[in-house]
């Protein structure tokens, strides 16, 4: 969401991915004043200071940029601009010259130059790129990751415009003295901050960004720390039998460096810095600052607050001051710095809460007003709204016992990118979304006959009390309904030559991996893949729809890349190891394009 | 159609609200802070023995054991035995266990006492000498350091600070049953009325501490109710945490100090014995 004035009248502009529609809300009298129809689902909007409206739409791969029309809020089209597959975020450089938009399952950050919408430059990034913010100076981009612990440092000032990662992983505090004396050991320098014992936890959940303007120079991310366990052993549940599984956490980085503040980063704090009788926020997924009250807000999806912490704090999910419950699915929220209210975009139940900032502090804080968005009745249906609540409930004693929602292990039905330690032994978490159709059996065991049976199977390996009938239904209904990612499929003659290769007898991909059946046999098969805590030696042949944007490959995760997997999996099955550079491109090309 | 967007707020508030579940500090009070500094213990030759009387707030007792004595502190304060080294032993029990064996002498103690009164808050720091064959007390060096608040709590829950250069202590009211995160990240308990913990922003990543406890309104902390036969008034508990943290970094002119207080009533489940 986005707020604006029109002529003079406070507006907040809704994008509604249930109806692919903007609306403009009235701040003044709360009240919805116009819908415009967008040409595809908005994963992102904002409003220039030119006053025209930037929509980034995700499934259609482009940016459309509206004018305002009238005083209601209403728009049209004045321009289009195509972007990389899966746009999810923007950012409006400080000099105004810039928009920069992060791609997801393409994982580009991309430029382009106002007014003219030119596409400036863009750069690869890690898995799953979402927030991106920039400096003060503008010279750099910090981009946050749904997956695999990284932050993105783009050069924005400078061409080869470099890309920096910074780590996000866990680290255990150490007493002040304990690291002077083991930084003054040679060679122990990467290590100082991580004490042997304590397993590294994985950042995920890199949905939302924010910068902060007091103190000034911070960029504060929302996230989770997630321990999955040691694949190497075998466990009663999905993940470690004695720690939590996942627990809040908020980056800080040093704008100026780049590097992240270490208090931040511990997850012992985290674990304990939640208020008595709250859940956790495990599925972080809008931010926004207010510099009048050095306060970072965050939406949490599944536990549907919005709260506040002090954006000063070294390690500001230790400094929660207060939390608003608002309605279901908090997916945006804008501060009105002047007005002294937040604004809460919530899509599950499609209502705009309303917060005071100032003024007597009720216990709980509650909601000023709440403030209804029509619904185009055609869409609503009742299964898969009921099947979307359920998938992101964090908290939720039916759907698991340490408070992890679907969305957990499956940010936007995609993956983690972790491989968890299970009672079968190791097994990394598949993508869902846009994958489950004709590729049944489901698990890595095979075991799940249909996608409601697997899901059972999963709240007991979770220690749920399940969801009974209606909610396996629901979930079933809303998991297969998942908006798949838009893969570029270009006419590519190294593409068509990867077909031929994956085809090929000598290859041996296609015998198992058909084509016409979402890329998978639904069988099991023995490809001497097994670890040392599998129970079993066979596995279900994965789809490889969307293969290109899954890493890491195998049950156990042991490939890093598409390229590591063709090389060295080499006989497990089919063959690869022969080809030549260019065919092993080809392959790897036409695997990009599933 | 004229579209803007909406312009930033100036200016800082400071807010020191004080409601129940949000006692909020000030911005960043730590250039506000008064400066100040713990003297640092430091170890004397013992005399032999000496006669002085005891003093108030300390008791001497013997427990069970014969080869050793408890020394009480009964207005809360908190007591640390100083080793032959000088090294300050932890200074969050009241109470101090004393060995008879294999020798009795005179043992050199700090004694740290949060002080609230009209005049403001402050720290009362003694070193004392203790003589348990005579049950003897002698002051031999006292200090003060004043305090500001930083936050607090109408139920009495409250923190206090100095600043010590590039560090500032945080004194925190834990009166009742606490527990807190050390520097090392580990679990620390406290039973004197107060915790104080040093935050060092020259550390880099920053530094935090989190307070964590349950207290009891009603009674004074540390104090020996007069025995009445008025009824009790109604109970009410507690659950209270702070953190509080340093942090620096190269856009900021001084290290960022950061609390948060949170304050709430703390309604027991049935069966419950007590404990955290």
């Amino acid at each position: 969401m986005a707020l604006a004035e029109i002529d003079g009248r406070p507006i907040a502009f809704v994008a509604d991915d249930d109806d692919d529609d903007l609306h403009a809300v009235a701040l003044d009298t709360r009240e919805e004043l116009s819908t415009t129809k967008l040409g595809g689902a908005p994963s992102q909007i904002m409003v220039a200071k030119t006053g025209r409206v930037l929509v980034a739409l995700r499934d259609r791969a482009r940016i459309d940029v509206l004018e305002v029309t009238s005083r209601d809020g209403a728009a049209r089209v004045v321009r289009s601009v195509p972007t990389s597959a899966d746009p999810v975020a923007m950012a409006i450089s400080p000099d105004d010259a810039t928009l920069l938009v992060t791609s997801g399952f393409t994982h580009t950050l991309a430029a382009y130059r106002f007014p003219n919408m030119g596409l400036a430059f863009d750069v690869s990034l890690a898995r799953e790129p979402r927030g991106v913010v920039v400096s003060d100076d503008g010279h750099t981009a910090f981009v946050s990751h749904v997956v695999g612990s990284k932050m993105s440092v783009v050069d924005l000032a400078r061409p080869p415009h470099d890309v920096r990662v910074v780590k996000l992983d866990s680290v255990k505090k150490l007493d002040p003295r304990a690291q002077e004396a083991t930084a003054a050991t040679p060679g122990d320098e990467e290590e100082g901050d991580v004490a042997p014992a304590e397993r590294p936890r994985t950042a995920c959940q890199g949905f939302a960004l924010a910068k902060s303007d007091n103190p000034p120079g911070r960029i504060l991310a929302p996230q989770v720390l997630v321990d999955s366990g040691d694949p190497q052993q075998q466990t009663s549940g999905y993940g470690d039998d004695g720690a939590a599984t996942e627990v809040g956490s908020i980056a800080v980085i040093d704008a100026s460096d780049g590097i992240a503040l270490n208090a931040s980063l511990r997850a012992s704090s985290a674990a304990s810095s939640v208020p008595s009788g709250a859940m956790d926020c495990v599925l972080p997924r809008a931010a926004a600052t207010d510099a009048a009250t050095r306060s970072l807000y965050v939406t949490c999806l599944g536990v549907d607050a919005l709260v506040e912490y002090d954006a000063g704090a070294a390690d500001p999910h230790a400094a929660e001051r207060r939390r608003w419950s608002v309605g279901a699915g908090p997916t945006g929220v804008a501060v009105d710095a002047i007005r002294r209210r937040a604004y809460v975009w919530s899509q599950f139940d499609r209502v705009l809460d309303v917060l005071a900032l100032d003024g007597a502090r009720a216990e709980p804080p509650a909601s000023l007003a709440r403030v209804a968005v029509s619904r185009r009745a055609v869409t609503a249906l009742a299964d898969v709204a009921l099947g979307r609540r359920l998938f992101h409930a964090a908290g939720d004693a039916r759907i698991s016992a340490d408070g992890r929602a679907c969305a957990s292990c499956h940010p936007d039905g995609r993956d983690d990118a972790l491989t968890w330690a299970t009672p079968g032994g190791p097994r990394q978490s598949p993508m869902l979304a846009g994958r489950l159709a004709t590729t049944a059996p489901y698990g890595w065991d095979g075991a799940g006959s249909d996608v409601k049976n697997h899901l059972t199977h999963t709240f007991e390996r979770l220690r749920g009390e399940g969801v009974g009938q209606a909610g396996v239904d629901a979930l079933a209904a809303y998991i297969v309904s998942m908006r798949a990612p838009d893969v570029p499929r270009a006419a590519d003659p190294s593409v068509t030559r990867g077909a031929e290769l994956f085809a090929s007898a000598e290859a041996g991909c296609a015998s198992c991996h058909t084509p016409s059946n979402g890329f998978a046999d639904g069988k099991k098969h023995e490809v001497g893949s097994a670890a040392q805590a599998d129970t079993v030696k066979s596995f279900d042949t994965p789809s490889l729809r969307f293969v290109g944007g899954t890493a890491p490959y195998f049950h156990d995760g042991r490939y890093a890349t598409l390229r590591e997997l063709l090389v060295s999996s080499d006989g497990k099955m089919g063959h690869t190891r022969h080809l030549e550079q260019a065919d092993l491109d080809a392959l790897e090309a036409y695997l990009r394009t599933l | 159609m004229p579209v803007t967007l909406f312009g930033l707020a100036a200016g800082v508030a400071a807010l020191t609200a004080l409601g129940v579940g949000d006692a909020r500090a000030s911005s960043d009070p730590f250039a506000a802070l008064p400066s100040g500094a713990v003297p640092i213990v430091a170890a004397a030759a013992p005399p032999a023995s000496i006669e002085h009387g005891w003093g108030d707030g300390l008791e001497l007792r013997v427990p069970y054991r014969r080869d050793r004595r408890l020394l009480q502190a009964t207005d809360g304060r908190c007591l640390g035995l100083v080793s032959a080294a000088g090294a300050e032993a932890a200074s969050r029990p009241t109470q101090a266990t004393i060995w008879l064996a294999p020798k009795p002498g005179v043992i050199q103690l700090r004694s740290e006492r949060l002080v609230r009164d009209a005049s403001g808050a402050r720290l009362e720091l003694s070193d004392l000498w203790i003589d348990p064959e005579t049950a003897s007390v002698r002051e031999f060096f006292s200090a003060t350091v004043p305090l500001a608040m930083l936050a607090g709590h109408a139920s009495g829950f409250a923190a206090y600070g100095f600043r010590d250069g590039n560090a500032v202590e945080i004194v925190v009211t834990t009166h009742g049953a606490f527990q807190f995160t050390s520097a090392t990240g580990e679990l620390d308990s406290n039973d004197c009325d107060h915790a104080r913990v040093r935050l060092d922003a020259s550390v880099v990543g920053g530094d935090d501490v989190v307070v964590v406890g349950r207290y009891d309104e009603r009674e004074a902390p540390h104090t020996l109710a007069p025995s009445t036969t008025e009824p009790d008034p109604p109970l009410r508990m507690w659950t209270a945490q702070m953190s509080a943290s340093a942090s620096r970094t190269k856009s900021d002119p001084a290290a960022v100090l950061s609390l948060t207080m949170r304050v709430s009533e703390f309604v027991p489940a049935r069966g419950w014995r007590g404990g955290m």
